[in-house]
């Protein structure tokens, strides 16, 4: 006690002790409350309107008039601090409440959640998506051509004459002698071509069905999937063409992969090549599926033909193209390890729910 | 083709391994598909001298020698003529072991990559033959090379005077090989001979191609050069007329024949080929006949002209026509098949009719024999496309066909047919009569092309010196003029395939090798189009996946029993479909009119995998004949689920492939499409159930059809499960599809409300909900969530319960709003339907 309480009067002194034995008394009940309910009745009992620290704040009056602020304060800063103790204890509470709630709510997680049914889409659907998303990348848009064509669009506009043996490369399906199911996505440069009206520059792909007549088996099926590339231009070169294809590959097949272009012969176009990239299965060190030699043909390539520039419309004195033709069944075979070419038209769901 | 490394090498030796120049042929565009190593397999086979012969002492006709076989002595006994004291033959001791070529050959990869030929190999033993053991054999060639015995008329073989004895037979007979199988594409039809190749191997090595003499000079060294030779050689064959076994040949389509020569050989003496050709001859994928056929194959393999060996006294009337085939004309080919003549085949003629078919196949009665002594060798050229006419007529190919079709080298045939003359004279003997008996209708075209460098540049995106270009073109056999601004060209006569200028910057790029070809970007940028209709496309099915269910593809070709599933009306378009000329089989004859028969297909394949239930789904092309010259295409799409497409679990009811669940899938879609106003009319036709079936329509349009199958067409499935199927036609959804627009979201709580009826038990639930959407203003939402048949229902009756959802965009509807709303439902449907509170 201060040298100020000395000159107070008894009266005020009392209540000072009251309000000091008040204190002592709620942190020790405070301290034994285990419930909100018990709070509610501590906050009433002290802090309610006929609670004990009220209580002492209503007898203020019988002080003289100096010696009221003290008091008052005093009484004040207990209440402050008992407001806080509770909220204090009341978060307390409810954090254990919620512990013992939390502890009591357990659920057996290893049995399933609801049977969701995820769709599907086909391998080759991915996968030419993927290839059309690389060729819009390098300016390629898309145009579908139909499938069954006229022996002139399939062959002739592709300096494939009657009587040529390249029709031999290619066994053809007829439905009269000039009517066929096209053997090749390559009759869409023709009819792609000529929808840019003389127009440069031309770049497009072709994806869609094409038809051979051979027996399926692992690596043939009577109907599959090709997407054919064509540029033309004031300068198209043969270089142009190695790049888009590397581009291809890279993205395609992985940033390591490598290509390789080696002669060949397409009658529609000039130089021919074939496209060969690094075994995506052995890295190019040699296995059976690129049968030891590290490399798979994976498309025909080459720069359009004079002839099949005039045929879509281009005079071969004022541009160049180049055009290239790819197997969607097997880029994705060699993409995925597919080791059939039927899976595609199998309709199993063992397989087809294997990729997304 | 088959290339023996060997040979090959004969004419232009390889700076590098087997492997290299296997790898470098096909950077060049000389496919080389495989290289394999055929080793012989016979294990102990020697040279031996027969020592001494007696005769066989029980079996005339026998003899027993002994043998020498380089330090032991055997006891030997053989009937073979060629079997007397002195000579060196080939044996095989006892434990030696000959292959068995006839055996299934086994390939697999050996080290480098290339494969091994094997084959089975039987072991020789000691054997009695009549009272005397024979300790081993002594071996003709076709014992040798095939482990079969002597052919009628073959003796041992007899090497060369002065062989040591003892030595291991294939080290002597250099009997080891590597093989290169070619996969040649239509341009490369000058590799379809063993010189042709050697002349790209030299082009790309540098080292320069030896040729047998009397090759020496023709054409393909320089083209200009070589015609002169052959023209000098061309006016001798006058002198010749007249003499003994000349013939007089008449061509009588000079378009198809312009030129045809024969060479005769007189007495000649028959017999079989030495080893080494026919080892030859096997290496390259033919089977040796005799010396004289085997002449001429071996001239074929080497200069790719097909050749063919007449019996000179079997042709009739000192004359050969190659003419047309007449009506009823036919002939008996080499190969024992009486063949009737198509119309318009070309044919080699005596004054009797056809003895060959031209470039295909000779005649039986004509052909070279054990009889023969006089032989007229014809070498020709004939018109590629008639050649491959026949062929596809006759479906006969055979590799004079294969090299005709393609074009042979029109100035070669005298070269040739004096190489096969020299072969058959080294081996059979004989008196070749100086000159030929030929014609030539015209002379072959010098062919010449500018080589612009400029267009040279443009195209290989590369400046090339001028040098390098013509020095390429050079190595290639071409020779090359510089004429200042572009290089003239003259193509030599054996390169059918080059023609223009562009076929040269061809040549000059793949002779520089295309790796040589650095890439270069795209200069020009373009924004790429994907056209609306593809979008489209991908939106369905981007869809359908989050809706569940597999895509699948299924062949667009499908057979009339897939279309007679179906149950069609027969003037039902679908069942008229496109059919093929010429199908594989008669399952896959017809273009597909519908996509449901494949997918139901689909589902028996994952039933047959034992799956519960499938859901699968195509977008794909249909096709309908048309009145256009090309059928109709459209794009279709169809869906088919069957079984339980989701098991019962602990927590799930199953769900299962009914009219429901696929109506409810078809909805989704649609509403995914923004396809608005969508009806639903009852029953569709086959192959629907016609109770559980629906048309799904919009604006008037019909969209498609969903339901469950047919009891009748799931019956013609391996499937006995609850089925449902749908089909949508994708062009028609486009059509109708809405670009989605904002609408202000609802800022105004909205009411729902339940009503429980009872209805009349044939009224469709559709009336119901048709007449609330008619009577609600504020209607915004519409769900049945009860419906039940039965106690306490009373018979005849059902009850439905429904919830309403009621809304107004500018404020909140207040009760009594909705209340009169319902109120006049609630009378509406007892006037209009019958239907009651319940």
């Amino acid at each position: 006690m201060g040298e100020d309480d000395v000159a107070l009067s008894p009266t005020t002194r009392n209540l000072i002790d009251e309000i000091g034995t008040i204190e002592k008394r709620a942190l020790e009940e405070l301290e034994a409350v285990s419930s909100q309910q018990e709070l509610e009745e501590f906050r009433t009992r002290y802090l309610g309107r006929k609670g004990l620290l009220t209580a002492v704040l209503r007898r203020l009056g019988e002080l003289p008039q100096r010696e009221r602020p003290a008091v008052g304060q005093r009484a004040n800063a207990l209440r402050q601090k008992l407001e806080e103790e509770i909220t204090h204890r009341d978060e307390a509470l409810r954090r254990e409440a919620l512990a013992r709630t939390l502890e009591r709510e357990q659920l057996d997680v290893t049995l399933p959640g609801l049977p969701f049914r995820r769709g599907t889409l086909h391998p080759l659907t991915l996968a030419l998506r993927e290839i059309v998303d690389i060729f819009a990348g390098m300016g390629f848009s898309v145009f579908e051509s139909r499938e069954v064509e006229t022996d002139e669009m399939n062959f002739v506009f592709l300096n494939i004459p009657p009587g040529h043996p390249a029709r031999d490369m290619q066994a053809t399906f007829y439905v009269n002698p000039e009517v066929v199911l096209r053997t090749q996505t390559s009759p869409g440069q023709i009819r792609g071509m000529r929808t840019y009206e003389g127009r440069l520059p031309v770049r497009f792909i072709v994806p869609g069905r094409v038809y051979r007549r051979d027996p399926a088996d692992v690596s043939h099926h009577p109907v599959f999937h090709q997407i054919e590339g064509i540029a033309v231009d004031r300068d198209i070169s043969f270089r142009n063409l190695v790049w888009v294809l590397e581009e291809f590959a890279r993205k395609f097949f992985g940033p390591d992969t490598r290509i390789r272009l080696r002669p060949s012969y397409f009658p529609f176009t000039e130089p021919s090549a074939d496209m060969e990239v690094s075994c995506t299965i052995c890295r190019g060190k040699g296995c059976s599926v690129c049968k030891y030699s590290g490399w798979l043909e994976v498309a025909g390539a080459g720069m359009v033909h004079p002839v099949v520039l005039r045929n879509g419309g281009y005079d071969p004195a004022e541009v160049t193209g180049f055009a290239f033709g790819m197997g969607l069944e097997r880029l994705t075979m060699l993409k995925l390890g597919i080791d059939d070419i039927r899976l595609f038209y199998s309709c199993d769901t063992r397989f087809l729910s294997q990729f997304a | 083709m088959k290339v023996p490394w060997k040979w090959l090498t004969e004419y232009c030796r390889s700076p590098w391994s087997v492997k290299e120049t296997a790898e470098r042929l096909t950077m060049v565009g000389v496919s080389v598909e495989n290289v394999v190593h055929d080793s012989f397999e016979g294990k102990g086979l020697v040279t031996a001298k027969v020592v001494s012969v007696s005769p066989h002492p029980e079996r005339p006709g026998l003899s027993v020698g002994f043998v020498d076989a380089g330090g032991r002595t055997y006891t030997v006994v053989s009937g073979a003529p060629g079997f007397k004291p002195g000579v060196v033959t080939a044996f095989a001791p006892p434990g030696s072991k000959i292959p068995r070529k006839g055996s299934q050959k086994k390939q697999g990869p050996g080290e480098d990559g290339s494969s091994r030929s094997d084959s089975e190999t039987f072991e020789v033993v000691a054997r009695d033959i009549h009272g005397v053991l024979s300790e081993g054999m002594v071996l003709s060639v076709n014992e040798i090379l095939t482990g079969e015995g002597p052919r009628p008329g073959e003796d041992i073989v007899i090497f060369p005077e002065g062989t040591a004895s003892g030595l291991p037979l294939d080290e002597f007979l250099d009997l080891d090989d590597y093989v290169f199988e070619l996969e040649l594409t239509p341009s490369f039809s000058h590799c379809l001979s063993i010189i042709g190749v050697a002349m790209e191997l030299s082009a790309i090595s540098g080292v320069p191609v030896r040729l047998p003499q009397t090759l020496a000079s023709w054409s393909f060294l320089d083209p200009a050069g070589s015609r002169q030779a052959e023209d000098d050689r061309s006016a001798g064959a006058h002198e010749s007329k007249g003499q003994r076994g000349m013939i007089e040949v008449v061509l009588e389509d000079p378009d198809l024949c312009p030129y045809y020569a024969g060479k005769t050989i007189l007495d000649v003496k028959w017999g079989y080929s030495p080893i080494e050709v026919e080892r030859r001859l096997y290496l390259a994928g033919m089977r040796p006949i005799n010396a004289l056929v085997d002449a001429t194959n071996y001239a074929m393999l080497e200069t790719g002209q097909p050749l063919h060996a007449f019996d000179l006294d079997k042709l009739t009337g000192g004359i050969i026509q190659v003419r047309l085939s007449r009506p009823g004309e036919s002939i008996m080919t080499l190969d024992g098949v009486l063949r009737e003549l198509p119309p318009e085949s070309l044919v080699i003629a005596d004054a009797r009719g056809p003895v060959a078919i031209a470039g295909i196949m000779g005649g039986k009665e004509t052909e070279v024999s054990e009889a023969t002594r006089n032989v007229f060798l014809e070498s020709a050229w004939f018109n590629p496309k008639s050649v491959r006419a026949t062929s596809v007529r006759l479906g006969l190919r055979t590799e004079a066909e294969i090299r005709f079709e393609k074009g042979v080298d029109p100035t070669a045939q005298v070269a040739c047919v004096e190489r096969a003359a020299e072969l058959i004279t080294r081996v059979s003997g004989g008196k070749p009569v100086p000159g030929w008996s030929q014609a030539r209708a015209a002379k072959p075209p010098r062919r010449k092309s500018m080589l612009d460098l400029g267009y040279l540049e443009k195209v290989l995106g590369k400046s090339i010196e001028k040098d390098r270009v013509a020095g390429a073109l050079r190595r290639l056999g071409f020779s090359v003029l510089d004429k200042g601004d572009g290089l003239e060209v003259s193509i030599p006569p054996r390169r059918v395939d080059v023609a223009g200028q562009v076929d040269l910057v061809e040549e000059v790029a793949r002779h520089l090798g295309y790796g040589n070809f650095q890439g270069q970007p795209l200069k020009v940028t373009v924004s790429p189009k994907v056209p609306a209709g593809v979008i489209y496309k991908e939106r369905v099915r981007d869809l359908l996946r989050s809706l569940g269910g597999s895509e699948v593809m299924t062949n667009s070709l499908c057979g009339p029993d897939d279309i007679a599933a179906m149950g069609w009306e027969a003037d039902d378009p679908r069942a008229n479909p496109v059919k093929l000329e010429n199908p594989l089989t008669s399952d896959e004859s017809l273009l597909r009119t519908s996509l449901l028969p494949g997918l139901l297909k689909g589902l028996e394949t994952n039933k047959r995998y034992k799956a519960a239930g499938a859901i699968i789904w195509e977008i794909g092309t249909v096709f309908f004949p048309s009145k256009e010259e090309l059928p109709l295409e459209k794009l279709q799409l169809a869906i088919a689920a069957s079984g339980t497409l989701a098991p019962k679990t602990w927590n799930a009811l199953p769900l299962e492939a009914d009219f429901y669940y696929m109506k409810g899938l078809v909805q989704s879609l649609l509403g995914g499409l923004g396809v608005e106003d969508v009806v639903v009319e009852k029953r569709a036709g086959m192959p629907f159930h016609p109770g559980k079936s629906c048309k799904v329509l919009s604006n008037g349009v019909t969209l498609g059809e969903t339901g469950e199958i047919h009891p009748v067409v799931l019956e013609k499935y391996d499937l006995d499960r609850r089925t449902a199927l749908a089909w949508l036609d994708v062009e028609a959804l486009r059509a109708m599809s809405r670009e989605p627009r904002y609408q202000p979201v609802p800022r105004f709580p909205r009411v729902e409300r339940d009503l429980a009826v009872i209805a009349p038990e044939e009224l469709e639930v559709g009336a119901i909900e048709r007449l609330v959407k008619r009577e609600a203003k504020h209607l915004v939402g519409f769900r049945v969530f009860d419906l039940w048949k039965g106690s306490p229902v009373p018979a005849g009756k059902k009850s439905i319960a429904f919830s309403m959802t009621f809304g107004a965009p500018d404020r909140t509807l207040t009760d009594d709003e909705v209340t009169s709303e319902i109120e006049m439902i609630v009378k509406k449907l007892e006037q209009e339907l019958n239907v009651t509170l319940r």
